[in-house]
């Protein structure tokens, strides 16, 4: 579910490839913060995305030297936190615990043990979290559990695949709301947020949503199949390859128009480079079967 | 942000409003006059265009009839609620109900092209992986160029 929204890399000024590694160091820090080095652990190229898409226009990037618990000789350069970083921070570990909850609920025997030890040793940093943002905590639930039930549904194979896929995107599509701030002044500039802003992103993050959805859920096809595992696309007839990647372009599609009606920030060259080079390129992976082997790509 | 909700609009919607309610169609919907709809599912175009999706799916289950129009408004619905691969079957099927209706055909048009992103200048239109790119204007002048080497005229 998580790490395909990145980067193309070989296409990205060196700048921002070194800006980029700093937000993702940035946000490391703000994971960090909130719950230890067991936090730092579900960190992924998605959250990074999000903090970039949050980040307020006009707010500079400033970059600092910090220490880095996994190399600990060398100092690395980190975005310093803030709103969007501590945001994309508390909302990529909440969405990281509820996914291992579903795992404990619906994987085998060996990877449920494996995912109960993870969100035992995640449970102190998720509650921090869940505080600190109340209302995605609780759309999270909301929205997932739906998810776990439509995906259920799907047993009989009537139901359609965008049904299912829409609970997921919903869920992100919540991320890029107004936000839960804590202090007064800044509830009072959530408060002030564009409202046309506010749908542009949510929509951009609504097919960001369907799109990792069907992308995931295509990755693990192979596999699910081989060893009898439940897959929304597992024995659906209606779908082929062909259908699959026009509808999974279309949502692709849809979120760069999103994405051109917001405001330009910091990040936008390196969003447009996510939205129009890094996700058509991991989706031709996705579907060539190689994603999950991938030698010689271009990563971070 | 009026500017932003109408832009957002005019390239998302791709529904009934943007097929439909062209005054630049000229006279070959006989269903719609210039600027408003009318015709059975008037209303159902009007919710869709106003962003009242609950409405237009309320009145949609409650119509008694379901043919080609009804299906290319279900589908319409269901593109604006995000759910294009139901959109798409819809506008299918509404399509081969109907085959001579350029709406409908539009419509399917636009979903086999995975819709057209709306992209700032500058970023290409196969964003730059596949060979091939946008035709700017060093293209326009060269081909004038060539044109005019081409025909020597007087």
């Amino acid at each position: 579910m998580f790490g395909y929204v990145r980067p193309y890399a070989p296409e990205l000024r060196v700048r921002e490839l070194e800006v980029f590694r700093a937000l993702y160091c940035g946000i490391c820090h703000a994971l960090g913060r909130l719950g230890g080095i067991t936090a730092r652990c579900v960190l992924s190229y998605d959250f990074v995305f999000l903090a970039a898409l949050l980040w307020q226009p006009g707010e500079a990037v400033r970059v600092e030297k910090r220490r880095c618990p996994v190399s600990l000789k060398k100092k690395r350069c980190c975005v310093n936190v803030n709103a969007a970083t501590e945001t994309a921070a508390g909302y990529g570990l909440i969405l990281a615990y509820h996914k291992l909850r579903d795992d404990v609920a619906d994987e085998g025997a060996l990877r449920a043990t494996a995912a109960r030890v993870a969100m035992l040793a995640l449970t102190p940093a998720y509650n921090r979290a869940a505080r600190r943002f109340p209302m995605f905590d609780a759309e999270a639930r909301e929205k997932l559990s739906r998810l776990s039930q439509a995906e259920a549904d799907q047993a009989s194979q009537s139901a359609s695949l965008d049904a299912v896929a829409d609970k997921f995107a919903l869920l992100l599509a919540a991320a890029g709301g107004q936000g839960e701030t804590e202090t007064a002044p800044e509830r009072e500039s959530a408060a002030g947020h564009d409202a046309g802003v506010l749908r542009a992103r949510g929509n951009l993050l609504y097919h960001i949503g369907r799109w990792l959805y069907l992308i995931d859920a295509r990755d693990d096809l192979p596999e699910d199949f081989k060893k009898h595992r439940p897959n929304i696309l597992n024995g659906r007839e209606t779908y082929d390859d062909a259908r699959l990647q026009l509808t999974a372009t279309h949502s692709n599609n849809l979120a760069i128009s999103a994405f051109e009606l917001l405001p330009e920030n910091e990040w936008s060259d390196i969003l447009r480079n996510i939205l129009c080079l890094g996700l058509p390129a991991v989706q031709e992976r996705v579907f060539a079967g190689e994603w999950k082997r991938r030698r010689g790509y271009y990563g971070i | 942000m009026k500017q932003i909700n109408e832009a957002y609009d005019a390239i998302t919607k791709g529904t009934a409003s943007s097929y439909g309610s062209s005054s630049s169609s000229g006279g070959a919907r006989s269903s719609y006059t210039g600027g408003g709809f009318s015709g059975e599912f008037a209303a159902v175009r009007t919710a869709i265009a106003n962003g009242d999706l609950e409405y237009a799916r309320q009145l949609l289950n409650e119509a008694e009839s379901r043919g080609a129009e009804w299906h290319f408004l279900v589908g319409s619905l269901y593109y604006r609620m995000g759910w294009l691969d139901e959109a798409m079957r819809n506008y299918q099927t509404a399509a081969s109900m109907e085959p001579g209706n350029p709406e409908y055909r539009e419509a399917v048009m636009h979903m086999s092209g995975a819709g057209a992103p709306y992209r700032a200048p500058g970023f290409g239109g196969t964003g730059g992986m596949r060979p091939g790119r946008d035709c700017d204007a060093c293209d326009i002048c060269t081909a004038l160029v060539c044109a005019d080497l081409c025909c020597r005229c007087g």
